[in-house]
């Protein structure tokens, strides 16, 4: 699968992630985070498996955690965020 | 997306979008704040995202064409995450206009904060201004298209232009830094500014004018956001002459530095003397010193200032042409400009005598 068109999904909350695709002839792939020390590599391996799960072979994707705050935890949605930025999806 | 619209925050931060149309008391506010932190509306701002706190505006953010600007917040919130919802707000309008891909230039105090919401530094002048762009991709695929078309060569030149139009005294100052290197890049700016001739019109006129001139070391390339542009010199399409005017030419000069000079192998950078314009004289004193004279990992760029020809008394200028087109004076701009830019020209006196 290829991504055809640019596009923005989820939050810079604490504990969410902002994932923006946008088309290319190669598969890209960019992890940001404030805390790429503890989890950069969990965040990296949820979005690969969750591209690998759709068959993104073509296209750029940018996710950014946002910086940490005071705010209530949620469970993991980054997976949920990779497949709305593909579909365009406003964010949840 | 009406100004109306508002978001409910946790923290009880409201989100609002205003247009710089809008309600003269809220761009009141904004002025005030921005004012505050010693900036301005600038002109080409279409609309700002605004965070209130109760009454307050305590921050805002603009949208000017893909560069955010005019980033501020009140000192009461400093510090206190305002930044991230701001933001993301700015993000999701700005794709909502199918500009996703934003540079954001702002006071080098801002630059952490962008970088932990997602931006890349591009670059900054100290105490001035920074560059970043909300992509890790775009700057790098950019600089593989441009390594795609390096050619070897001992001395590699470049030159950057506007040419609107391309003149008899762009066509000069191209022989002369020809002669000088193995090969010349000459990069045709692609910010399309108000009332200018069309980028694709410039870029064709160049390389036509290039093609009949037969100089056979000459490559004539479409300029790109990262080469004179709304974001990298914004004073330059803003058409003010102010204190930022020198920082936002330093940021479009480290670019070509740091990142194009080097992915082309550019050795020696030309440019034109600037007698008439103040923004263009001005840039040409900062690029000798950011390509060639300020320190950096890259090496230095030699600049090479090449005085113009002159034509009855003045500098044959893209302007003066343009002052003769305005008067109908087809007979100067023809001594002015190469065959085939006059052959596009005559077209238009062609066309305009048609419908008089």
């Amino acid at each position: 699968m290829r991504i055809t068109r640019e596009a923005l999904a989820g939050t810079l909350e604490s504990s969410d992630v902002l994932v923006r695709v946008n088309p290319a002839g190669t598969l890209k792939l960019d992890v940001k985070s404030s805390v790429m020390g503890q989890f950069g590599d969990d965040i990296r391996r949820v979005v690969t498996d969750q591209l690998d799960r759709m068959g993104v072979t073509e296209g750029l994707v940018a996710a950014c955690r946002g910086p940490c705050c005071a705010a209530p935890t949620r469970p993991n949605p980054i997976g949920v965020r990779c497949e709305r930025a593909q579909h365009g999806g406003p964010p949840t | 997306m009406t100004a109306s619209v508002t978001d409910e925050l946790r923290s009880g931060l409201r989100l609002g979008v205003l247009p710089v149309t809008g309600e003269p008391a809220r761009l009141r506010e904004v002025r005030d704040l921005l004012a505050a932190n010693d900036l301005l509306i600038d002109e080409d701002v279409e609309f700002f995202v605004t965070a209130h706190l109760g009454p307050e505006l305590v921050a805002c953010v603009g949208l000017a064409g893909s560069v955010i600007k005019c980033l501020s917040a009140a000192a009461s919130v400093q510090g206190q995450g305002v930044a991230a919802p701001l933001m993301q707000r700015m993000f999701y309008e700005a794709v909502d206009r199918g500009r996703g891909t934003l540079f954001a230039f702002t006071k080098p105090c801002n630059r952490l904060t962008l970088e932990s919401l997602g931006f890349t530094f591009l670059a900054e002048v100290p105490g001035a201004a920074v560059l970043l762009e909300n992509s890790p991709f775009a700057l790098e695929l950019y600089l593989d298209e441009l390594r795609a078309l390096r050619e070897p060569g001992d001395r590699v030149g470049a030159v950057v232009l506007h040419a609107n139009p391309f003149t008899l005294g762009h066509l000069h100052l191209l022989r002369i830094a020809a002669k000088q290197v193995d090969v010349l890049h000459v990069f045709v700016v692609a910010e399309h500014a108000p009332g200018a001739f069309p980028a694709e019109v410039r870029l064709r006129l160049v390389r036509e004018g290039v093609a009949d001139a037969g100089i056979a070391n000459i490559r004539v390339h479409r300029g790109s956001r990262y080469i004179v542009s709304r974001a990298t010199f914004p004073n330059y399409f803003l058409a003010k002459e102010d204190t930022r005017a020198q920082a936002a030419a330093g940021l479009d000069l480290q670019l070509f530095r740091r990142h194009i000079g080097p992915a082309l192998g550019v050795t020696d950078r030309f440019v034109g003397t600037e007698p008439l314009s103040a923004v263009t004289a001005s840039y040409n004193v900062e690029m000798r010193r950011w390509l060639q004279e300020a320190p950096s990992d890259s090496p230095p760029i030699r600049v090479h200032e090449v005085p113009r020809v002159y034509l009855d008394g003045g500098p044959v200028s893209a302007s003066r042409v343009r002052a003769a087109l305005e008067a109908g004076d087809e007979e100067t701009v023809a001594r002015l400009v190469p065959a085939p830019t006059l052959a596009h020209l005559r077209s238009r006196f062609v066309s305009d005598r048609q419908e008089q």
